[in-house]
């Protein structure tokens, strides 16, 4: 089995497709009444598309909406506008009854293995839960398939009957995921699976991740916020800021020409495991930090961290960045970027 | 500094720091856990050593009891001379004269390690005027505002005057940078400064720290999970590994050609940004060892793909296998000339290990798992 050359995933049809998402969040004035004083738009038009068998990476700095975009997409959190269409099914509209059938084909893996796991359970009940809601399976087919789910994801099965506690934090992380792909899903959510893991333990669970795609054609949307982990998992990353996708390439266009100044900027910014390399790297450093997503500057809401914007461009360029918002579009560099003056820029 | 430029692996008599056999033991309702077991460094003026290490390696824990900021519980054994000077059972009066001035500190979460109460600015002078009482408090203050524009806080004159919640994650560690090289100390202990950032930010306080180095010729400690935040801007690397010392060596040495089993594997493991061709990552099997009774002979032994029954017999110890690069394996020479870790260790990705029993430390002597910052 080899994930070393990745076929083109893009064509046909999607299997999910999210168009201008929105979710804000009010924020509530004091007093009696708590009348909505603003809104915090930690998703703000949100459009993308995710291919049968792709994995899509989704990259961000905390606070950027990512981990808001899947839980809009999973209809945890209903979203404010936009719409989620998942293999036809307008997803955005629907009960929460409506909703379950829905379920079994799309699933999600949160971030922390020590706090998605019920300590109470043992993990042959936290896998048999969903065969069971869903009336799949039950009395020793149930049995069968716990165990075919924990070898599945690479745990010993005589360990069904251990607790959560009983297991380091990426076999709690197995159970997660192996819990996730009860239901046999065609999508998985993942958000952040292996960010709370140690590199060491954090690497078998991304071959394991690599593994399950190629052996059940899943489709997964991944969301972290470290792009050498999105590098090696993904087919195509978006890049979001305040809300926004600002750049959606196939991974090895989007780190060969990075064209948006803010993932020139993120590129450079993270350290490679690498002294010669490290010492002679020359780094864009951006100023300031991100920011609020209740009151997001006019225009591009890059600009105020931009260093293009501060260095290089006119001051009539720099009323364009004030007052137009810039489409994601391709603007001559091969792949869609949210900017003005978007223009391909070798960093690594 | 060049690699080359560097001398013997012990250090000189002319290191700043000298740690020996230090050795931390907290007793829990478990039994004892031995966080740190047997460390030695030497520090040389003006270094930056980058310690290295996953949750749990004592890391932490040895800056900690080189600070004297353990726990009272905790039993410490061993030595840690200061220019000489002994600082392991100093009291506390002698020691506060050494932290901050002699000796300084950048903990990992800025959110807690400035006083919510206290405006920034007074934060800082108090630290000036703590160790020159001749200075007066306009004086004081002056620095403060000196030190806040050094350390890149745009309008340091108005923002001395805020509170720590009126900053960013990001601007709360640049004030605790400036704490730390505020009276030019010989030695600044950072413990994983940067964990708690997002990388923009992560990058604007690397380039910080590297002012602050810079500034204070002060000789560093980095400690970090992250073998990339080391990779740029150590001179020399210790890895750690179940409480032990388990490869020190030059940055580059370290990298190209580590000697030690898991360092490689660590290596193998990362996910890299800079590499095109996509290789599969080699994880490293199973868990840390329990640190109540960690196992007799190699603590690495049970993950290691080289390990043969020899390595139960005792735990191997750290022996020089080049010119300033030590490890602690007894099958250190077959990885000369061998830095894939595709060879020596499968890629496949079944975790089906013994499930651990408990955390071996008590959460509370061992700052967070890495990545929290989400």
């Amino acid at each position: 089995m080899t994930t070393l050359d990745k076929p083109q995933r893009t064509d046909g049809e999607p299997i999910l497709k999210v168009t201008d998402l929105k979710k804000h969040f009010p924020i509530k004035g004091r007093g009696f009444i708590r009348r909505t004083v603003g809104q915090v738009k930690a998703v703000d038009g949100v459009s993308l598309e995710l291919y049968p068998g792709e994995i899509l990476g989704l990259v961000g700095e905390s606070g950027c909406g990512k981990s808001t975009t899947g839980r809009a997409i999973m209809h945890l959190q209903p979203a404010t506008s936009g719409s989620v269409i998942f293999e036809g099914t307008e997803v955005t509209k629907l009960s929460r009854r409506q909703m379950r059938p829905l379920r079994r084909d799309i699933q999600i893996v949160f971030q922390d293995p020590y706090a998605s796991l019920n300590p109470r359970l043992p993990v042959y009940d936290i896998v048999a839960e969903p065969l069971i809601i869903h009336k799949i399976a039950k009395g020793a087919e149930l049995k069968t398939r716990v165990r075919a789910l924990l070898e599945l994801v690479g745990l010993n099965p005589e360990h069904a009957n251990r607790f959560p506690a009983d297991f380091s934090g990426g076999q709690r992380q197995r159970i997660g995921i192996a819990r996730a792909l009860a239901l046999e899903p065609k999508v998985l959510v993942l958000d952040e699976p292996v960010s709370a893991l140690d590199v060491s333990i954090q690497a078998g669970v991304i071959n394991l991740l690599e593994d399950l795609r190629d052996r059940l054609g899943l489709s997964y949307l991944f969301i972290a916020h470290d792009l050498s982990v999105v590098r090696h998992i993904s087919d195509r990353i978006a890049v979001m800021y305040l809300g926004w996708i600002i750049e959606i390439a196939t991974t090895d266009d989007l780190f060969n020409k990075p064209s948006h100044p803010y993932t020139q900027a993120l590129l450079s910014a993270i350290p490679v495991p690498d002294p010669r390399r490290e010492r002679d790297r020359q780094r864009i450093i951006i100023t300031g930090d991100v920011p609020s997503p209740a009151n997001p500057p006019s225009g591009c809401r890059f600009r105020t961290r931009c260093q293009k914007f501060a260095n290089v461009l006119s001051e009539s360029q720099q009323r364009k960045c004030i007052d137009e918002v810039p489409a994601l579009e391709d603007r001559g560099t091969g792949h869609p970027a949210a900017c003005h003056y978007a223009e391909a820029l070798k960093i690594i | 500094m060049t690699p080359q430029a560097r001398q013997t692996d012990e250090p000189a008599s002319g290191a700043v720091l000298e740690v020996t056999d230090l050795d931390v033991q907290f007793p829990t309702e478990d039994g004892l856990v031995r966080a740190v077991r047997g460390v030695s460094y030497g520090l040389r003026p003006g270094e930056v050593l980058g310690v290295v290490g996953e949750s749990g390696s004592g890391k932490s824990v040895t800056s900690l009891a080189i600070m004297g900021l353990l726990p009272s519980n905790a039993r410490v054994t061993g030595s840690v001379k200061f220019r000489g000077q002994e600082l392991l059972g100093m009291g506390d009066k002698d020691f506060s004269r050494i932290r901050g001035k002699g000796i300084a500190m950048i903990f990992q979460d800025p959110m807690t390690s400035l006083d919510p109460v206290y405006k920034v600015g007074y934060q800082i002078s108090e630290t000036v005027r703590r160790h020159d009482s001749q200075l007066s408090k306009k004086a004081a203050k002056a620095r403060a505002v000196d030190l806040l524009d050094l350390v890149g806080i745009p309008n340091a004159r108005d923002r001395a005057d805020n509170f720590p919640h009126e900053f960013s994650g990001g601007m709360r560690q640049r004030v605790v940078i400036a704490i730390a090289m505020a009276n030019q100390p010989d030695i600044i202990i950072a413990d994983e400064p940067t964990t708690a950032l997002d990388v923009t930010v992560q990058a604007q306080v690397l380039e910080v720290l590297k002012t602050a180095m810079d500034e204070t010729g002060a000789a560093t400690v980095l400690i970090t999970h992250d073998l990339g935040v080391v990779a740029g801007v150590a001179d020399r690397v210790l890895v750690m590994y179940a409480g032990r010392v388990v490869e020190r060596g030059a940055v580059d040495a370290l990298y190209y050609k580590p000697r030690m089993p898991y360092t490689l594997g660590l290596l193998g493991s990362l996910p890299r940004l800079d590499d095109a061709e996509k290789q599969r990552l080699t994880p490293i099997k199973g868990s840390p060892p329990s640190m109540v009774n960690p196992p007799p002979g190699c603590p690495f032994g049970p993950r290691c793909p080289l390990h043969i029954t020899a390595c139960d017999d005792e735990e191997p110890e750290l022996v020089e296998v080049e010119h300033d690069h030590s490890a602690a394996c007894i099958r250190h020479e077959e990885l000369a000339g061998h830095a894939d870790p595709a060879e020596f260790f499968d890629t496949d990705a079944s975790d089906i290990s013994e499930p651990v029993v408990g955390d071996a430390i008590p959460a509370a002597h061992v700052s967070g798992r890495p990545e929290e910052n989400l």
